[in-house]
């Protein structure tokens, strides 16, 4: 049933064409993936909230589908925060706004952040005002966009939730 | 078998000499050739690529009322593309080399004594001998090409045809006595990207080779 209405709600239309290669531990490979430096990184991903926009699941057949509301998904996109050499996941669960910090470190050569606050996380592409990742998400991996947060909206992320509790 | 292309080459040549039975002029060239993909443009942080071009050839008189020629000439020439890759902080060179088999028919239009105004147009095929894609250290990818392992061109992931022709549009210049200044304008019939469309490239028909040379020659 939760599969049809979610067949329902998805625009076929708006899917991206884009075909992932799964490499052998069935992760999928960006086919444009070009290497993002350290420095751009930390020039304009560092010291930046994101908020997250949209997100695309990417089935095991390498096709991606989109999902449009939050209700369809059975837990709430994250929110981001990228210190110098910490990161902050803004979560929302459990009817309660919580965050997770943990260092992370960035790997240029496969655009890799990695990091006990997430599971996989590979930057696609960056500017300063949009970012997008692979990232795993609960069961599946997605290719999601987030944009660049205004500082009262990372004040207000950061204010209104509380560490969460290992 | 690249040996017997140079020698299927020469023997054309020589061929085309007996043929004609005219007052030949054999002539050496050389000198810078930049190179680009076709459907690149600065948008796509692309820059050309500077190589270089050596190459002989003949001039066979065509007309004892005008002066017109055609000119058979083998030339070893690299061309290819350069990508500026901010993001990553470097470039991405795509070099490729050929020999390559001009045949241009040229109108010499001769100004006082000494000097002549040379103009052309003609065709081209290329046999690919070498191929590499390189990059400032630091990249590993560029749009799904792991640049990092120094790939060819022509292995299946971007799958160059070893084979090239196309079309010499213009070659134009100037000559005194011996001497030659020319410059060449070629543009490629097949994409260099059969296997694996560049997201730098509107189209996966396009990314052929285009050149544009300049010689200095000199005819015996």
């Amino acid at each position: 049933m939760f599969g049809m209405l979610t067949q329902a709600t998805t625009c076929e239309d708006d899917i991206p064409k884009q075909n992932y290669i799964m490499n052998e531990d069935k992760v999928p490979q960006e086919p444009y993936l070009t290497t993002i430096s350290s420095d751009y990184f930390q020039a304009n991903v560092a010291r930046h909230g994101w908020k997250w926009k949209g997100s695309w699941r990417i089935g095991e057949d390498g096709i991606s589908m989109r999902y449009y509301a939050t209700n369809e998904w059975d837990f709430m996109p994250n929110d981001l925060y990228f210190g110098t050499d910490s990161m902050t996941v803004f979560l929302y669960k459990q009817d309660c706004n919580l965050r997770r910090t943990d260092s992370y470190t960035y790997d240029a050569a496969n655009n890799l952040i990695k990091s006990n606050a997430i599971v996989y996380m590979q930057l696609t592409d960056a500017d300063s005002l949009n970012i997008t990742f692979i990232e795993r998400l609960g069961n599946y991996y997605y290719k999601s966009s987030y944009e660049r947060m205004l500082p009262y909206e990372v004040n207000a992320r950061w204010n209104g939730s509380k560490p969460e509790q290992q | 078998m690249k040996v017997r292309l140079i020698l299927f080459s020469l023997l054309s040549f020589l061929a085309t000499c007996q043929i004609t039975g005219q007052q030949l002029k054999p002539f050496v060239k050389g000198g810078l050739t930049i190179g680009l993909f076709e459907g690149t443009d600065a948008s796509n942080e692309s820059a050309g690529h500077t190589g270089l071009n050596l190459g002989a050839g003949i001039q066979i008189p065509l007309s004892k009322s005008h002066p017109t020629f055609l000119e058979p000439a083998l030339v070893l020439i690299s061309k290819g593309n350069v990508y500026d890759v901010s993001k990553a902080g470097g470039r991405v060179t795509f070099n490729l080399w050929y020999f390559e088999t001009q045949l241009d028919f040229v109108y010499r239009w001769k100004i006082g004594t000494h000097w002549r105004i040379p103009i052309g147009t003609g065709l081209y095929g290329a046999y690919g001998i070498s191929s590499k894609v390189s990059a400032t250290n630091g990249i590993t990818w560029f749009q799904g090409i792991h640049v990092g392992k120094s790939p060819s061109m022509f292995d299946d992931e971007i799958g160059a045809n070893r084979w090239d022709a196309g079309w010499r549009v213009c070659t134009f210049g100037a000559e005194y006595r011996q001497f030659a200044l020319r410059c060449d304008f070629e543009i490629g019939f097949f994409s260099q990207f059969r296997n694996k469309k560049l997201y730098a490239l509107e189209k996966k028909s396009q990314g052929a080779n285009w050149a544009f040379s300049l010689n200095i020659g000199y005819s015996f």
